[in-house]
């Protein structure tokens, strides 16, 4: 059915608990998984300046977080036997990050982590997801 | 992984690929399908009253493409050899019609066809696809 398979994660448990659902598809079709890892460029701007001090200190606890995450995921990969590439990319927009590597990597499927918004209207779909619907060509697995 | 698919379909085009896709990925992580197909209500208020009698045959031609293309599905099931139940509703609302399908069957996964718009639209996703993203408990896969 589907050959390579594309799944984005920002090191949240919700990104993580996507790549687990990516890996299981992957492993009932025989396919391939392309694990992207979409980090927020830090702009300065949108940052308090009594904080800006900080910004060092905090940039390297990221990275940090991010290593140990990186290391979690790579241990999962391995234990499933899924041939898999990790990617790195940064960019504010989770859905044109996943848009342009989908096509870069010639995916066929693109797994969405199930981030939801809960507010005034009650629980309604993340933009960033619907934004990928309306751009990409591609099928796109919306996980809950 | 999954267990039990579930895939709507209005008799269209469109609405039989999906089908056809379901059946495929029902097949290759060997789960159940379920086939909802949904027909729309028949509104008379809709119409003139000097045009609703000309409106009844349309309607009945409606019934009768479904019927020719759920004979034709129905084939396609038994050719594949996925345990497949058919299902018909009457229902306005194609993403409401599946939700309720979904919870009633017990299904975890619902394959969504892809209604692509034309038009000033062509690059927005269709709307009753959003709805179900937002109100679905289980994971949606919208096709394209």
């Amino acid at each position: 059915m589907f050959r390579h398979i594309i799944v984005p994660t920002d090191g949240s448990q919700v990104g993580e608990r996507a790549v687990e659902q990516g890996l299981e598809l992957a492993r009932a079709n025989g396919a391939k998984l392309t694990i992207l890892t979409v980090l927020q460029p830090l702009i300065i701007y949108s940052v308090a300046h009594e904080l800006v001090v900080d910004l060092g200190e905090r940039q390297h606890e990221e990275t940090e977080r991010h290593k140990r995450d990186d290391r979690r995921l790579e241990e999962m990969v391995r234990a499933s036997g899924v041939d898999c590439t990790h990617i790195e990319a940064e960019d504010m927009h989770l859905s044109e990050a996943v848009h342009q590597t989908a096509l870069a990597q010639g995916c066929d499927l693109i797994v969405m982590p199930a981030h939801e918004r809960y507010g005034l209207l009650g629980k309604a779909v993340d933009s960033e997801t619907v934004k990928l619907l309306s751009k990409s060509h591609l099928p796109v697995l919306v996980l809950r | 992984m999954y267990r039990h698919v579930i895939v709507p379909t209005d008799g269209s085009d469109v609405g039989t690929r999906a089908v056809e896709e379901g059946l495929e990925l029902a097949r290759s992580i060997g789960a159940k399908l379920t086939i909802v197909t949904v027909l729309h209500h028949f509104h008379p208020l809709d119409y003139s009253p000097d045009s609703i009698v000309e409106a009844l045959d349309p309607h009945q031609a409606e019934i009768d493409h479904h019927v020719k293309a759920d004979d034709l599905l129905e084939r396609k099931v038994r050719a594949s050899g996925v345990a497949c139940s058919h299902i018909r509703v009457r229902h306005d609302h194609l993403c409401e019609a599946v939700r309720m399908a979904a919870a009633a069957q017990d299904c975890d996964l619902i394959v969504m066809p892809a209604h692509v718009r034309n038009g000033w639209l062509s690059g927005s996703i269709d709307a009753e696809t959003v709805r179900l993203l937002s109100n679905s408990n289980v994971p949606v896969l919208v096709l394209h």
